[in-house]
């Protein structure tokens, strides 16, 4: 667990982080499951305190970033449940996605479409743009500090390009992993072709 | 223009705590632990690396200070230095002059106040 915290951090306090484990231990202070939880809590504020020490990084395009990623939760949501919908339903179940939400994207396929592919569409768009203009306004930032200033946009906005080639592609991407992983790049343009119409 | 430090800003009830912690005597990070969930009547449980993060916040702050034990072991002890005696000063101050503010204007009449502008 210590070694999932910034190495700035570890190199100063694993020795204090160990003797205290071994303190509460001695006594029996805590649960597992409390230190595991204060861990959660405070990785991920550490790297925050960690890109600000040591890389001077003020995040930039959070709203774009956030409302991006408002707007990938629906897909993602859509995803997280059909992929264990479809597992259930492999071992001779109903599937819940196809009664319940696959009913309702089935009936109101304007729904479908815009939670499929107009929020992605738009969560890249946003960030594109956002992204576009942070780059003319911080013009004297060096290209590492400009993407790790804008880490959170840039992913969303590579997410969302992602997601919005999802539905069309979805057949044809796990084929086209599938030759590559099998035959290299040697046949790539057969494949190509024989992936687009799977 | 007067720039804001901890020592006269408002302090979060983490540092706080281990500022009042540390205001009896120097004491390594278990230590701390125990000591602000005794003072905060069980009200703040951290865990090692919500301390250990705060205690590298507050010493870049210059709130508080590592010291070598002097009793030879390997544990790393912490105690407060002026600017955190300072803001720890303030902060109590703060919390005396509103209990004594609470004591004037009758605890209940302060409570009809709260209560009044909660569902106004």
């Amino acid at each position: 667990m210590i070694a999932a915290y910034p190495a700035s951090y570890r190199k100063h306090f694993k020795e204090s982080l160990l003797q205290t484990f071994d303190d509460m231990r001695e006594d029996a202070a805590a649960s597992d499951w409390f230190i595991i939880r204060d861990a959660i809590a405070s990785i991920p504020m550490q790297y925050v305190n960690y890109f600000h020490e040591t890389m001077k990084i003020k995040f930039k395009n959070l709203p774009a970033a956030i409302a991006g990623a408002a707007l990938l939760l629906p897909f993602a949501l859509l995803v997280a449940i059909a992929a264990p919908a479809q597992l259930l339903y492999k071992l001779g179940y109903a599937n819940p996605v196809n009664v319940g939400i696959g009913q309702i994207i089935g009936t109101h396929v304007g729904l479908g479409t815009v939670i499929l592919i107009f929020f992605p569409i738009a969560a890249f768009l946003i960030n594109f743009v956002a992204l576009i203009w942070a780059g003319f306004r911080d013009r004297e930032l060096t290209v590492k500090q400009f993407v790790a200033g804008n880490v959170f946009s840039i992913v969303i906005m590579i997410l969302g390009f992602g997601f919005a080639l999802f539905l069309p592609f979805h057949d044809a991407i796990p084929c086209f992993v599938q030759g590559i992983w099998q035959n290299g790049f040697n046949n790539f343009l057969p494949l190509m072709n024989a992936c687009r119409n799977a | 223009m007067k720039q804001k430090t901890p020592a006269n800003d408002l302090l979060t009830p983490a540092v706080f705590y281990i500022l009042l912690a540390l205001s009896a005597q120097e004491r390594h990070g278990y230590d701390i632990m125990k000591q602000v969930k005794t003072d905060s009547a069980g009200a703040v449980a951290m865990g090692p690396g919500t301390l250990y993060g705060s205690l590298k916040r507050m010493m870049n702050d210059e709130l508080v200070e590592e010291v070598a034990s002097k009793t030879g072991e390997r544990r790393i002890y912490y105690r407060l230095t002026i600017k955190g005696k300072k803001a720890l000063g303030g902060e109590l101050r703060r919390f005396a002059g509103a209990v004594k503010f609470a004591k004037e204007k009758g605890l209940k009449q302060l409570l009809a106040l709260r209560w009044t502008l909660d569902t106004s």
